[in-house]
């Protein structure tokens, strides 16, 4: 099937990175090279419950995002 | 006045001087885009009467002797990954068709407190993911220079507004070259600004760290301008860098002295259009005649960049969809009696995801999985680490300095191997449209700020024998943070180019 052969093809070409000698190379995450900046732990605002229920595709109490059984559930919920 | 041939720059100060309303540019754009966008599709979304009610809102300040902001009056678009708190925001992709965000990003609120008015939000490649802008749910758009070719991607709509004088100026983003294609093959400026630059909150993140936002516009002096509006530290980007605001724009008439210029080696590559070549050799030459030093350099692991790009972009975005689930936002599929929480996982991703986005999204996921992350992803980090070194020694930096060649201002090269190419012409091969930026990854790789700007055309024979000029732009690549240094380069050239300022033909101009 396409993807399959697509996915096939890119994964080809992408072995050339193989043929390299990367052997004493330090990986290169972001081009920052931080590991990122914390923020201080000062209390601000939140979005409002209501704007983020507004976006849910479900919603319950005016307070819970509506969800299928997560809990012993027959066809999902194994992770 | 002929508003539609007005800068960023001019309108503001037309608009300041009170030459110009508020209301009467965001009319005029409007418009524009009224007439337009059927035949273009630049626009995924446009907020006339808000837009309006805000043009009224800066005139009445105007009125009153009050200064808005150094972008009052101008009407701008952004590309639809940015989030604004009013209309949609779909990233092009059926999974937020109908997503309204809750707050505006930082560049957008940057924007306004600037004064501008925003019109609209610009079709995009699905969540960024693209370089022609055809992978969209709301449908391709078009090359205003020739409606049957790609304005490239994945900021497509953005380039094609501005080109198509929809609006003087428009915000786009760049991960893999997405604003500095898109300009190439819409003949206008785009500038990717060092990483960090510009803050993040608020872009729908494919790769976070390759993604940054910029201007799409006419001019050099617009970029900078629209740079300036919107660059500085964001306390609520954790990768945003502690810089003081800047004026980009403040030495831009001032030629750089003693200009040093780097061609790579690998930007003559055999795969290069006749008119890529023939606008490279022009640029350097031009610069030649400026006064300039052109120097070689080489950029020895640019064949393998895209190779590093799609591994690390797929394997961040692998991890940055993973949150369009069907659960608190978004296309949420329907199930049928029986089905639970992993039907629905799958259901809503394989409806609200397009083809490419779940490509990229398995190929990350791949590259990320145990027996595989050292082979792929680890291996293009490592990757990533030597175009980074490349650059830095072209520069003369970090200690990767090549003896014999002191450090070049900036490095010159083509944005795209070839001019806009038709529609459909690439899809049938999986890397034909990522091989289209081979110019451009390496740079995103490597953090470093880049401009395309337009520097010659080719001609190209269209349907029933008549010819349309496709333009074709050169790219400048400047070490971390030397955007200011950067756009004076480019503005030498601007000053000089017969490409500069030329707008696509009779049948799109008024």
């Amino acid at each position: 099937m396409r993807s399959r052969r697509e996915l096939g093809a890119i994964l080809h070409y992408v072995d050339r990175l193989s043929t390299l000698d990367l052997k004493d190379v330090e990986p290169l995450a972001s081009p920052l090279e931080m590991a990122g900046r914390l923020g201080a732990d000062v209390e601000g605002e939140s979005l409002p419950t209501e704007a983020l229920l507004r976006m849910a595709p479900a919603a319950a109490f005016e307070a819970f995002v509506k969800v299928p059984k997560v809990l012993g559930s027959a066809g999902g919920g194994s992770a | 006045m002929n508003i539609g041939d007005l800068t960023v720059a001019e309108i503001g100060s037309a608009v300041a001087r009170r030459e110009l309303s508020a209301v009467e540019t965001t009319r005029h754009a409007l418009a524009r885009i009224a007439s337009l966008n059927q035949s273009v599709n630049a626009f995924i979304s446009v907020f006339a009467d808000e837009a309006l009610e805000r043009a009224r809102t800066l005139d009445a300040r105007l009125h009153r002797g009050e200064h808005p902001g150094l972008l009052a009056g101008v009407p701008l678009a952004i590309k639809d990954n940015i989030v604004l708190d009013r209309g949609r925001t779909t990233c092009g992709s059926r999974m937020l068709a109908e997503y309204s965000s809750p707050f505006s990003a930082t560049v957008a609120e940057r924007l306004e407190s600037a004064g501008a008015v925003l019109v609209g939000k610009t079709n995009l490649d699905e969540f960024a993911m693209g370089s022609s802008t055809e992978h969209s749910h709301f449908g391709a758009t078009s090359n205003p220079w020739d409606l049957s070719r790609v304005p490239g991607g994945s900021s497509g709509g953005s380039a094609a507004a501005v080109a198509a004088g929809m609006v003087p100026g428009a915000l786009g983003s760049d991960t893999g070259g997405s604003i500095r294609q898109p300009a190439s093959h819409c003949g206008v400026v785009g500038l990717k600004p060092t990483y960090g630059r510009v803050s993040r909150y608020g872009l729908v993140a494919y790769a976070s760290s390759l993604d940054q936002i910029g201007p799409l516009c006419r001019t050099v002096r617009d970029a900078g301008l629209l740079l300036s509006a919107i660059a500085g530290f964001d306390a609520r980007d954790s990768t945003s860098a502690e810089i003081a605001p800047e004026d980009f724009t403040s030495e831009l008439e001032h030629p750089v002295k003693d200009l040093k210029l780097g061609v790579p080696r690998q930007a003559w590559n055999s795969a290069n259009a006749p008119s890529v070549t023939a606008a490279l050799e022009a640029a350097i030459e031009a610069y030649r005649l400026l006064g300039a030093q052109i120097v070689e350099v080489d950029l020895p692991h640019i064949d393998h960049a895209i190779a590093a790009y799609y591994l690390i972009a797929t394997a961040e975005a692998s991890s940055n969809l993973a949150r369009f689930d069907g659960i608190r936002y978004g296309r949420r599929a329907a199930l049928n009696d029986g089905e639970g929480l992993m039907e629905l996982y799958c259901r809503s991703r394989s409806e609200g995801l397009g083809p490419e986005v779940q490509k990229r999204i398995m190929l990350g996921t791949h590259a990320l999985s145990s027996g595989y992350y050292d082979a792929y992803y680890l291996s293009a980090l490592k990757v990533r680490r030597l175009v980074k070194n490349d650059h830095d020694a072209a520069f003369g930096l970090g200690g990767h300095a090549q003896a014999t060649l002191p450090g070049c201002h900036a490095l010159i090269m083509p944005a795209a191997p070839g001019p806009a190419f038709k529609r459909g012409e690439k899809l049938g091969d999986p890397m034909a449209l990522y091989l289209e930026d081979v110019y451009t990854v390496g740079v995103n790789l490597a953090g470093l700020p880049a401009i395309t700007l337009p520097a010659g055309f080719a001609v190209s024979a269209g349907d029933g024998g008549v010819e349309h000029r496709l333009p074709i732009g050169v790219q400048l690549v400047g070490p971390a943070l030397s955007e200011r240094v950067l756009l004076r380069i480019a503005r030498m050239l601007e000053r000089v180019s017969t490409a500069t300022g030329a707008m696509p033909e009779p049948a799109l101009a008024d």
